[in-house]
């Protein structure tokens, strides 16, 4: 039997309930009550209009009147700053701002105050953070493989733009959930980068995953974060059978999961303005460098290479017969520890693992030759081979993406001298005895395919339909390896980046020295043929693909290009790749099904969409309501419940506890309201005021209410241990990324740069191998972006960064809407140790001790400066038995250094300063104190 | 009182509020418990285990070739399965149904103590603790891939999100160690899956969750002191820190400031106490010879198991293990992994058993040896097994290694209350279904937290509505499992 959901109100508020009435116990109708429409009740009377700001306070005040209670005292200027400042853009005030605003007197000081912090654009990413954690938002797909979503964050930038422009919730709420069928989408494509929302459930690409159940598991996975941040309920309940406690049924479940079974994943470029305006300024200034490198080169090409390539093909005379020497591999190896077997012919069988992705095998072998101009790789059929092979695939296919090849002088075997370095020769020309149309053989000459983790290259050469026989490859190199004593290759040959198990079974690579271009086994490739022509019959793509041949093999248009490169390093990056992870509608909607047990082999009835029975029906513009009916009902303004999830949920982040405690459940198992008609009275607000948040931020944070002290008040502990009449403001910490943020704003070196891509950070050693990764590691950030607000930070759902999980931040594979607070004893080493941590009161430390260098070692000086570290920090000025410890800290610190000078200088040696030393006791004293502070209980609580 | 939810759990639901008075009053009369440590509460029966070593062997040992001898298997190597054993249904992560075929074990079994129990030439050291192991050859789990399979042994489902068992042991019973966390998690090897999730809070206060121990570098993240901070330092600013933090909740007396204090004051413990504890200078020369210290490193090119080092990795994180239960710490999770063996089986046996037989085995030894194996349960057990037919998946030409199989596998289990000398369940000729005594993981999670005196119904904690429990819907304790009082 569940429990009375009632019990604990019940308990203590005993009382209170014998003199006021409560809507939820009270209420004759059998619905439960967050599915009755919201009723907006006149505020009541209460007896002390003078503590009234707002109606607000009037709902919480004739409460708190009705059991006798006073409201608690409001909390000192300098901590509803503070509070302001952590709740509305979760930074700390600068000092300056906290001078200015305890020196404003005009009457309205407060609410200017409020006006220019709601105005801040870290508005939107502190409340930005918060809808992060309900849509459950990382730069990962989790699961086993968790590869990447170098996209993801362009979904966060449109969160965080939209809560500073204010975007009405209605509208935040279609365009994340429908923006794909708005009717002005063409018109508007940008509207779609919201339906980003729907691409941040999980993923599961692990080899040998089930890809059809993955893909009912994100349409459940939609169905169910939708139902937790618009509607408050626990719908994946009734995922495997009917709701135990809710009137929930299993049809109902897959109704809703209707309206999500039909989304077509894509991605689109996306620029930001700011970068598509920063681009068309700096290819501008880009120009001035690059276009007179290029105008060079075209000039090559124009006017000397003309004349110069009738000299060379003079020259050439009849091209020749390449001669190849097979290579006998001296060692072959492949990265993910295949077998190989040499045969005598030099061939190489490969056996043992096939591995589902990339494969790179890497032979070396030597040649007496004194120059190497091309190799040769032949595929090779093989009985013992799917299909007769080459390749390792069942019907024997194959992808090769890239060949590698490194040479350096082969070394007499008795020579005792080191082997110089490999050098890396680039490749300049591709031809093959067969290609497929999709697949042909100059793919391999594309440089940088591989893209940001999560992607796959999707270039390179196949031979299909001539698999089961024997086909090669021919490529030269830009600039021939030329040696005396003959040379040592090294090949890689990267192949299968693009789908499964398509790496090469047998293979063989040969060498030769005859100069390009030539013929070989008869086979003349495309600059050959051209040659083949008068020069005067030849049609103008041949005489440009053979000045395009001849220009890249010469060396002074290998300068000229190599300077072309130079330049483009500097170019601007195009805002081109800038793209968003998008849903959208497919053209034909796949059918649901009622799954029995939540198992995608047990399909039962079909069903159609609809909402939940328990609530209104969803009216639709066609036969059946599609996404954008379901998303304007929920903000039709009547729907029972979205409006009182939304605004229950800002009162909890601005309260710490929510009018309705179980912000993520608002069923029956869920905790009732503590004051219903206030809850009822916001929604109603928030709707009649156009869904405007700054609206309902600005009303909440103006009332008494909010500014109550938050000073625990051991009179209430017994009858009200929550704090549910909200009889005093609450006293919390803030969250893991904001315990950051603060340590880096008040360290000075925190880079406020609001949006863009994730950053990822440095993490501890052996941490990255908890993750099973594919691909390359990602490449850890350093300079000032390392020093971004945790916001920002890259997150890995099997491997986040540690400080962050460690201070509660949601684990992202489901909706969050209420986060834990705990204060595990590795909090308080990271906060001691972590050298991020560190850093900021080494910085801090300095700019404590720059500040007051002249008046340092003056009692008064003393005091001004411990009084600065305490406003920089904490917002406000030391207590007077706080300053006494302080100073007792301080003597007793500088004493230690001067007695220990060297335990100063290791302390500061991270510092810069030039005059450490004549000051290190000094200087190791305000990091100490600096890093003192840092880590008080205070310094991450919002009070 | 109608409330079906019984008293104790009033109290830890408590504690995960938000301001709570509850918390206050635990931590001052827990006295010299830390933050996150809580006073061991009533249990619901005589618990029999005080501690758990969990040893992982992630991505699924091969019962085929360690644990369970098919004579039959032998005898039919080669040939296809018999039509009627494979449901329609059964998927494999990479196995082609058609035209699998059986494949024997190349390991040679024996019998062994005085139970007699067989197990494989490949663990000679484990065959000499066999009278203290509990064998279960009928395991059974839900999940053929790798990700939901730990979920589902870690933490009792296959959803994300829910608390490991190491969280609700700690958070149904608290820990007796006051300056080491009470869940401790070690990894060795090649990479793991599902990560952190597997040995996560989920939904319980963040204090229950496991606190990872590294091979290299400091112990535990963020354990020392920055290179530039001398001790006298450390110790001047630790001091001044507490006085501040003191002298503020002398007026304003919170829990949470009062949690943060304990805090810092364990941290600083830890500073102090773990560098004792990770250094073995005072474990005599025969006992890390025991556990394998300075043995023989085979050739690990193209192990999958991981590198030279992981030999020694074991060696320590075993005797860190014992270590720990000395000292109080509910819980610890040895990892190894990896035991995905797709692909040339017989080399990574050899290696894989190598490196765990007789660092586990030392450790039964040691823990019987010192009188504690009886209240320290020891678990050893992988996501799934590994099935008894070839891996024949697309494209391979010869074949190698095993699938998943979650249908039967094997996994045992040691002291603290269990009936060691004995085998649990049978499986059929082949290998293939289990035929005697099923237990599914959420079995085996109902009987370790009965051996620690749990039941596995009541120990519950409300979750978006629901009571949640470690066994989510199912579970039976296991009787067979468990030693005569």
């Amino acid at each position: 039997m569940p429990p009375r959901s009632t019990r604990r109100l019940i308990l203590h508020s005993f009382l209170w309930l014998t003199v006021c009435s409560l809507a939820v116990a009270e209420n004759e109708s059998d619905q439960h009550w967050s599915f009755q429409p919201v009723y907006r009740e006149q505020p009541p009377v209460v007896n002390n209009p003078n503590w009234v700001r707002n109606e607000i306070d009037q709902f919480i005040l004739s409460r708190l009147e009705c059991q006798d209670l006073q409201p608690a005292p409001p909390a000192r200027r300098e901590t509803l700053l503070r509070r302001l400042h952590l709740d509305l853009l979760g930074l700390p005030p600068h000092r300056q701002e906290l001078e200015s605003f305890l020196a404003d007197e005009r009457p309205n000081a407060y609410e200017l105050a409020v006006d220019r912090i709601l105005s801040s654009p870290h508005y939107g990413e502190r409340w930005g953070r918060h809808w992060l954690d309900q849509v459950r938002y990382a730069d990962s797909n989790g699961f086993d493989s968790d590869h990447g979503r170098p996209h993801a964050w362009r979904y966060r930038h449109w969160v965080v733009d939209r809560l500073n422009e204010d975007m009405p919730f209605d509208q935040f709420t279609i365009e994340q959930i429908a923006a794909d069928l708005l009717p002005d989408a063409a018109q508007h494509p940008e509207k779609v980068i919201a339906t980003g929302y729907h691409r941040c459930s999980l993923h599961n690409t692990e080899g040998g995953a089930d890809a059809e159940e993955d893909v009912y598991r994100r349409a459940m996975d939609r169905t169910n974060a939708t139902a937790t941040v618009w509607l408050g309920l626990t719908m994946q309940c009734a995922q495997c059978h009917d709701h135990k406690y809710e009137d929930i049924s299993r049809l109902d479940y897959y109704r809703f999961y209707a309206f999500f079974n039909s989304l077509e994943e894509d991605e689109m470029v996306a620029p930001l303005p700011i970068q598509i305006e920063r681009f068309t300024k700096e290819s501008a200034e880009f120009e001035k460098i690059y276009r007179p490198l290029a105008d060079r080169r075209q000039q090559f090409e124009d006017e000397l290479a003309p004349r110069m390539m009738k000299q060379w093909e003079s020259s050439l005379q009849r091209p020749a017969e390449a001669e190849w020497t097979i290579l006998q591999p001296q060692e072959v190896d492949g990265s993910n520890g295949e077998d190989f077997t040499v045969s005598e012919d030099g061939s190489v069988f490969v056996d043992g693992f096939l591995p589902n992705g990339e494969t790179v095998y890497t032979m070396t072998a030597e040649t007496r030759a004194s120059l190497v101009t091309a190799v040769r790789l032949e595929v090779l059929p093989d009985a013992r081979l799917a299909a007769n092979g080459p390749g390792r695939d069942p019907e024997g296919l194959f992808i090769l993406n890239d060949v590698h090849v490194f040479a350096q002088p082969r070394q007499p075997s008795d020579s005792a001298a080191e082997a110089p370095e490999y050098q890396a020769y680039p490749l300049s020309y591709a031809f093959a005895s067969a290609s497929s149309p999709k697949h042909p053989v100059e793919n391999v000459l594309i440089p940088n395919k591989r893209r940001p983790r999560g992607y796959h290259s999707n270039q390179g050469w196949a031979i299909q339909p001539q698999t089961g026989t024997r086909q090669f490859a021919v490529f030269e190199l830009a600039a021939p390896v030329a040696s005396a004593n003959g040379v040592r290759l090294k090949i890689h040959l990267t192949q299968g980046n693009e789908e499964q198990f398509r790496s090469i079974g047998r293979f063989r690579l040969a060498v030769t020295s005859t100069a390009p271009p030539f013929v070989t086994e008869g086979l003349r490739n495309n600059v050959v043929n051209i040659l083949g022509f008068a020069p005067e019959s030849r049609t103008p793509a041949q005489q440009s693909q053979l000045l395009d041949y001849f220009c890249k093999q010469h060396p002074v248009w290998r300068t000229l290009d190599s300077a072309v490169q130079g330049s483009l390093r500097s170019a601007p990056p195009s805002p081109f790749g800038t793209k968003a992870r998008i849903a959208y509608e497919k053209e034909q909607p796949v059918p649901a099904h009622d799954l029995s047990g939540g198992d995608f082999q047990s399909p039962g009835e079909r069903v159609q969409r609809a909402g939940p029975a328990i609530l209104p029906a969803i009216p639709a513009r066609g036969e059946t309501p599609d996404r954008l009916d379901l998303a304007r009902w929920l903000v039709d303004g009547r729907h029972p419940l979205t409006a009182r999830v939304a605004v229950n949920r800002s009162w909890q982040h601005l309260f710490g506890r929510g009018i309705v405690h179980t912000s993520d459940d608002f069923g029956l198992r869920g905790e009732p309201p503590t004051h219903p008609e206030l809850l009822d009275w916001l929604a109603d607000e928030y709707v009649r005021c156009g869904w405007s948040t700054k609206h309902l931020h600005r009303l909440i944070v103006t009332s008494s209410t909010y500014r109550q002290s938050s000073d625990p008040r051991p009179e209430l502990e017994e009858i009200d241990p929550y704090n549910e009449l909200v009889a005093r403001q609450s006293r919390h910490r803030v969250e893991a990324e904001i315990v950051r943020d603060l340590a880096l704003a008040v360290g000075d070196v925190l880079n406020r740069k609001i949006g863009g891509p994730s950053v990822v950070l440095a993490q501890p050693s052996g941490q990255e191998d908890l993750a099973f990764v594919h691909g390359d590691p990602l490449e850890p950030t350093d300079g000032p972006d390392a020093l971004r607000r945790g916001i920002y930070i890259w997150y890995q759902r099997t491997n986040p960064y540690p400080m962050l999980k460690l201070f509660n931040a949601p684990s992202t594979y489901l909706s969050c809407t209420r986060r834990q607070r705990s204060s595990p004893p590795t909090q308080s080493l990271t906060r001691l140790n972590h050298p991020v941590f560190f850093g900021c009161a080494l910085g801090l430390g300095e700019r404590m001790y720059r500040e007051a260098a002249a008046e340092i070692r003056t009692d008064q000086g003393i005091v001004n400066q411990l009084t600065n570290l305490y406003r920089i920090c904490l917002t406000r000025s030391p207590t007077a038995p706080e300053l006494a410890t302080l100073n007792d800290i301080y003597r007793t610190n500088i004493a230690f250094f001067d007695e220990h000078p060297q335990d100063a200088r290791q302390l500061v040696e991270g510092l810069t300063m030039t005059d450490h030393d004549a000051n290190a006791a000094e200087l190791a004293t305000w990091v100490t104190l600096a890093r003192t502070v840092l880590n008080l209980e205070e310094f991450i609580v919002r009070e | 009182m109608n409330s079906p939810i019984p008293p104790r759990m009033h109290r830890r639901q408590a504690l995960s509020g938000i301001g709570t008075i509850a918390l206050a009053s635990l931590l001052q009369d827990d006295g010299l418990l830390a933050a996150h440590a809580h006073r061991p509460q009533q249990p619901d029966f005589p618990p029999r285990a005080k501690a758990c070593i969990f040893i992982s062997l992630c991505g699924g040992a091969s019962q085929i070739d360690m644990f369970d001898p098919k004579p039959q298997l032998t005898k039919l190597h080669g040939s296809p399965l018999p039509e009627s054993m494979i449901d329609e249904k059964m998927r494999f992560a990479f196995l082609e149904k058609k035209s699998a075929t059986l494949m024997a074990t190349k390991r040679k079994f024996a019998k062994h103590g005085q139970c007699g129990m067989e197990i494989s030439e490949l663990l000679p050291h484990l065959a000499g603790c066999v009278d203290d192991i509990c064998l279960v050859r009928s395991m059974q789990t839900d999940s053929f891939n790798h990700h939901p399979g730990e979920l589902l042994l870690n933490t009792g489902s296959t959803e994300f999100g829910r608390p490991s068992t190491g969280a609700w042991l700690n958070y149904g019973l608290g820990s007796t160690a006051s300056d080491l966390p009470g869940y401790v998690v070690f990894t060795a090897g090649a990479y793991s899956f599902a990560g952190a999730q597997n040995w996560s809070n989920g939904f319980l206060p963040a204090n229950y969750q496991g606190v990872m121990f590294r091979n290299g570098g400091e112990p535990v993240l963020d354990l020392n002191s920055p290179p530039a901070v001398t001790p006298p330092v450390q110790q001047n600013t630790r001091a001044a820190i507490n006085a501040l933090n003191r002298q503020r909740l002398q007026a304003t007396p919170t829990p949470e400031l009062t949690a943060t204090i304990k805090s810092y004051e364990l941290a600083f413990r830890m500073q102090s106490r773990i560098p004792e504890l990770v250094d073995l200078s005072d474990e005599s020369q025969a006992t890390l010879d025991a556990y394998g210290f300075g043995r023989d490193i085979p050739n690990t090119k193209n192990w999958i198991g991981g590198g030279p080092d992981t030999f020694e990795h074991l060696s320590r994180n075993c005797l860190m293990a014992r270590r720990l239960v000395e000292r109080g710490v509910r819980f610890v999770h040895v990892a190894h992994s990896n035991w995905d063996l797709h692909q040339k089986l017989d080399d990574n046996m050899d290696l894989n058993c190598y490196a765990v037989d007789q660092p586990i085995a030392a450790l039964l030894k040691d823990l019987k040896q010192r009188g504690m194996l009886d209240e320290t349960l020891v678990v050893c057990a992988s996501e799934f097994g590994r099935t008894p037919l070839g891996e024949n998946r697309r494209g391979t030409t010869n074949i190698t290694g095993r699938d998943h199989h979650p249908l039967a596998y094997s996994i045992w289990l040691a002291g603290g209350g269990v009936r060691g000398g004995q085998v649990v369940g049978q499986t059929d000729e082949f290998g293939w279904n289990v035929v005697k005594d099923h237990v599914h993981v959420h079995d085996l999670h109902a009987t370790i937290l009965h051996l620690f005196g749990l039941d596995h119904e009541r120990l519950t904690f409300r979750f978006r509505g629901r009571d949640m429990k470690l066994t989510d819907i199912g579970g039976t304790v296991v009787d067979k499992m468990l030693r005569n009082v």
